[in-house]
């Protein structure tokens, strides 16, 4: 009664569940206390007291009896709270798939590691945002952070872990790009590199001073990108989108809790459903909370404004993002149009090799 | 090979159904997702300890187009691959013994 490896029952399914907006996933801020001093981060701590770690396993009670398959643990920096090992194992005795995102530097220490094994994640995601000390420890401004998370991911790779490497591409890091994909591969590792710096979730627009200058972006998803990705082709959707009607999955295909047990639509969307202690059970406030659906249609109106936009079916596109930096969530921000341009010129370039060569290039 | 009356799956296996057209269960101890089709995640469902093997047969006759023969014999073939897939509760393994 299980379907076969060789179709894809898991994609139709998952296609089906982003359609009928059942939300599979939570990432779940546990803290935002970090080791680290990232100037482009987009944490904005309001100073109200965080969730207790009695209260995050309430949290996680409702979260499991919802129905959620994977549970992400972030931050800050989730592995910071003095309870995370309490909160990892509480996330997998309830039956959910575990994801944790760390920035790797607590991750050096093997015993930390072997409790981590402990666990069977899912996956571990690990921020590197260089290939050498002086570009990484400059954005992290933590002395030593490189080495700390080189050694991390080393350790969680010795331990047979899975792992995914993450950097978001800064005007420190865009000259490093080959190099770090190839620090990840000597490992075997996977790398996502992410174009787009976001402003911090109170609307300071200080990290965009960080962003890649406009020349490197237009190369990087015009010319470099199926290079720098062994042949992939650049994505003309967002990661969290599928086929559907919507731009992608704020509030639909899952949702995201502060560290105070606010219920967000998404990491990038941060308007308050509701906080998840003052409430029985999620599926009340999944159904009718007036932000979710709202969100949800502005995903939608999303799609429909892009799909009349010239560069439309190129666009890589965040609600929360626009809303941010334009005050409407609808609002084309420069950085969305600047990659848009880009990815579309990439797949022209793409069109010309193949009409000269009289075949697919890639 | 016979199967415990009430079987149980393993109680830290989230699982959700998808409308009608099947479900993802979390496999334990491996943070792995299985997908079931619509008949399999009905009867994942139905493992909660309080449904013995007859009602669960029964469900699915009553919801499928398959008769209580062919329900039965596909049940257990399913409880098998549950149980060698560690998704079935300690104490509820498939036996070849004789169910009390």
């Amino acid at each position: 009664m299980s379907e076969g490896a060789s179709v894809s029952p898991f994609q139709a399914l998952s296609r089906s569940a982003f359609a009928k907006a059942i939300p599979l996933n939570c990432q779940i801020e546990i803290t935002y206390r970090c080791n680290h001093l990232c100037t482009f981060c987009y944490n904005s701590p309001s100073g109200a007291r965080e969730m207790t770690t009695e209260q995050i396993f309430e949290a996680l009670r409702k979260i499991a009896d919802f129905g959620v398959l994977y549970t992400t643990l972030t931050g800050g920096e989730a592995l910071c709270h003095k309870d995370f090992f309490k909160i990892a194992a509480e996330v997998r005795r309830l039956g959910m798939a575990l994801r944790i995102y760390s920035n790797g530097y607590l991750l050096a220490d093997r015993k930390v590691v072997r409790r981590v094994r402990e666990l069977n994640p899912l996956e571990i995601e690990i921020s590197l945002h260089g290939a050498r000390p002086e570009s990484h420890d400059a954005l992290t401004r933590i002395k030593g952070s490189f080495e700390r998370t080189l050694k991390g991911v080393r350790n969680l790779v010795d331990a047979g872990l899975k792992v995914m490497l993450k950097t978001p591409i800064t005007r420190l890091n865009q000259d490093e790009l080959f190099e770090i994909r190839d620090i990840g591969e000597s490992m075997g590792l996977r790398i996502a590199f992410d174009a787009v710096i976001t402003p911090k979730d109170d609307g300071n627009l200080d990290p965009l001073a960080l962003r890649a200058n406009d020349e490197f972006i237009q190369k990087y998803w015009s010319e470099w990108y199926q290079e720098l990705h062994r042949g992939q082709l650049p994505p003309k959707t967002n990661h969290c989108a599928s086929d559907g009607e919507a731009n992608c999955g704020t509030g639909r295909s899952g949702f995201t809790v502060d560290p105070y047990g606010d219920i967000l639509p998404c990491v990038a969307f941060r308007r308050s459903a509701g906080n998840i202690l003052a409430v029985d059970s999620l599926e009340q406030i999944w159904a009718k909370s007036p932000v979710l659906n709202e969100v949800r249609d502005l995903a939608v109106d999303a799609r429909r404004k892009l799909d009349q936009h010239r560069d439309g079916s190129y666009f890589t596109f965040c609600l929360g993002v626009a809303e941010v930096q334009t005050g409407d969530p609808l609002g084309l921000y420069p950085q969305a149009e600047l990659n848009a341009k880009a990815v579309r010129r990439h797949y022209e370039l793409l069109e010309i090799g193949e009409s000269k060569t009289g075949g697919k290039s890639a | 090979m016979v199967i415990e009356r009430f079987p149980r799956r393993h109680p830290d296996s989230a699982f959700r159904a998808i409308g009608d057209e099947g479900g993802m269960v979390v496999m334990p101890e491996r943070a792995e997702v299985k997908v079931l089709n619509p008949v399999g995640i009905k009867i994942f469902a139905l493992l909660d300890g309080e449904h013995s093997r007859d009602q669960i047969v029964e469900a699915v006759v009553a919801e499928f187009d398959v008769d209580a023969p062919q329900a039965a014999k596909e049940l257990d073939v399913f409880l098998a691959e549950l149980a060698a897939e560690g998704m079935l509760a300690q104490g509820e393994t498939v036996s070849s013994e004789e169910s009390p």
